[in-house]
């Protein structure tokens, strides 16, 4: 009897935890969202932050100023971040996963030092490469380009690598029976391994395309003109010495939240398991 | 324009101390804890799923508390893990930009939010003294070197094979 009373009680301080950790995630979020559709920022921000906000003071304005705004700034951004993010998760899943299936999948000469030589990379910080990176792009005449973001990080290291652990756990009795079918390699590759490599497909598309969306030191050096920064960066710019503007930071940063939640809808359970199976088991 | 006067290094040290003090490390240091938040957490709980229940009923059996258990089962079988946010939030720490830059907008009075990539950027980016910059980050690398020797210890890659 007391050992079911010691489970309850043990049960219920564990969801208050829980409950409390929830709310501290999503607090924030509802704030944003509550407070793009305040139209009278002063409101807002009279005392330090106001957390008493009334019905009547919301309303979709700051929404339609920030499509209005500097002709349709906010959309040039949006579709800017689209298309990098586009870019940068199709070439980067194409490439990786051939790199980490071959790697793990055939036997060749010098394979491992191609492998030390991808993982040591791994531990180079991009930070430390911006200089660098920032005269090559600038050498070949890609800033200002959306190719200038998406190229140097295209082939990530912790992709390969992902996918050298997730290909490793397939059999490669599937290649022999391809190979006396009559399939070429790379045919294997696109019919047989890539469906069996869903779940890491789909892993790898949620953290390259969030990490992309997300990313802000590359895209503010690459991209000098307003009108092609990404979402991040051009958001950003509602913060400045002269004043902040709050309606169109909050609006903006509701609408950019928007894409990755759906994306994470999408591919969420492929994730979990991917993470599981891909980064544990390693 | 490489040689910086000891003076103002100095000062910057003092800023370095003064930012510690004044709480605004406290503000960047809680909002980057919420944001990876929920990727931490995911990461603990996958970890956690892979430890098998059967080790708790055994634990239990032969009469292992709580805490025990908590010791001996659950920090074994999620210490790679730990290992891996540990060095994951590290480097994040190490390496924040964004936040800083947000904060007080690339420049923050008397230098209290500055961080090292910013300080980079600054320096190439605002002063065009990229000579000086790369210095920086090299010193940053080889630091940053000592630490993942450290690490790579810890997880036991150095200790021949594949142990852990």
């Amino acid at each position: 009897m007391i050992g079911v009373r010691h489970k309850t009680v043990f049960q219920i301080s564990a969801l208050v935890i829980l409950l409390l950790l929830a709310v501290a995630s999503l607090g924030p979020f509802v704030y944003l969202l509550v407070v793009s559709f305040v139209t009278d920022m002063s409101q807002v921000f009279k005392n330090g932050i106001a957390l008493k906000i009334e019905w009547d003071m919301l309303s979709p304005e700051s929404y339609r100023m920030l499509f209005a705004d500097d002709g349709g700034k906010y959309l040039a951004w949006f579709r800017n971040s689209v298309i990098i993010t586009l870019l940068y998760t199709v070439i980067s899943l194409v490439l990786c996963s051939m790199v980490g299936y071959g790697i793990s999948m055939y036997d060749f000469k010098g394979k491992r030092i191609i492998f030390i030589l991808v993982m040591s990379t791994m531990m180079i910080p991009v930070e430390m490469l911006i200089i660098p990176l920032y005269n090559v792009v600038r050498i070949f005449h890609l800033t200002n380009n959306y190719f200038g973001v998406v190229l140097p990080f295209v082939v990530a290291p912790f992709t390969i690598f992902f996918f050298m652990q997730y290909a490793s756990t397939l059999s490669k009795e599937f290649m022999e029976a391809a190979r006396i079918d009559g399939c070429g390699e790379l045919r294997i590759f696109v019919t047989v391994m890539v469906p069996l490599m869903k779940p890491a497909f789909a892993a790898m598309i949620i953290l390259q395309a969030t990490n992309s969306w997300n990313d802000f030191l590359w895209p503010l050096i690459v991209m000098s003109k307003s009108e092609n920064f990404t979402l991040p960066v051009g958001i950003q710019t509602y913060l400045s010495p002269y004043g902040n503007n709050y309606n169109l930071l909050f609006a903006g940063a509701v609408l950019s939240v928007v894409p990755v939640i759906l994306l994470f809808f999408f591919c969420q359970r492929l994730f979990m398991e991917g993470i599981i199976q891909g980064g544990i088991k390693g | 324009m490489v040689h910086v006067p000891l003076r103002r290094r100095f000062a910057r040290a003092a800023a370095f101390v003064q930012f510690c003090e004044s709480g605004y490390i406290l503000s960047v240091v809680l909002t980057s804890t919420w944001r990876w938040l929920g990727l931490n957490i995911l990461y603990f709980l996958s970890a956690l799923q892979t430890i098998p229940r059967e080790l708790y009923e055994a634990a239990h059996v032969d009469g292992a508390n709580a805490v025990q258990r908590f010791f001996k089962i659950t920090l074994p079988g999620i210490k790679p893990i730990l290992i891996f946010v540990t060095t994951l939030l590290t480097y994040g720490g190490l390496r924040m930009f964004g936040e800083s830059y947000v904060l007080w907008n690339g420049s923050s009075p008397g230098d209290i939010g500055l961080t090292i990539v910013l300080y980079i950027y600054r320096t190439a980016f605002a002063h065009f003294d990229m000579g000086y910059a790369s210095a920086i980050s090299v010193v940053f690398f080889l630091f940053l070197m000592i630490l993942n020797v450290v690490y790579i210890r810890a997880m036991g890659f150095l200790k021949g094979g594949r142990g852990r």
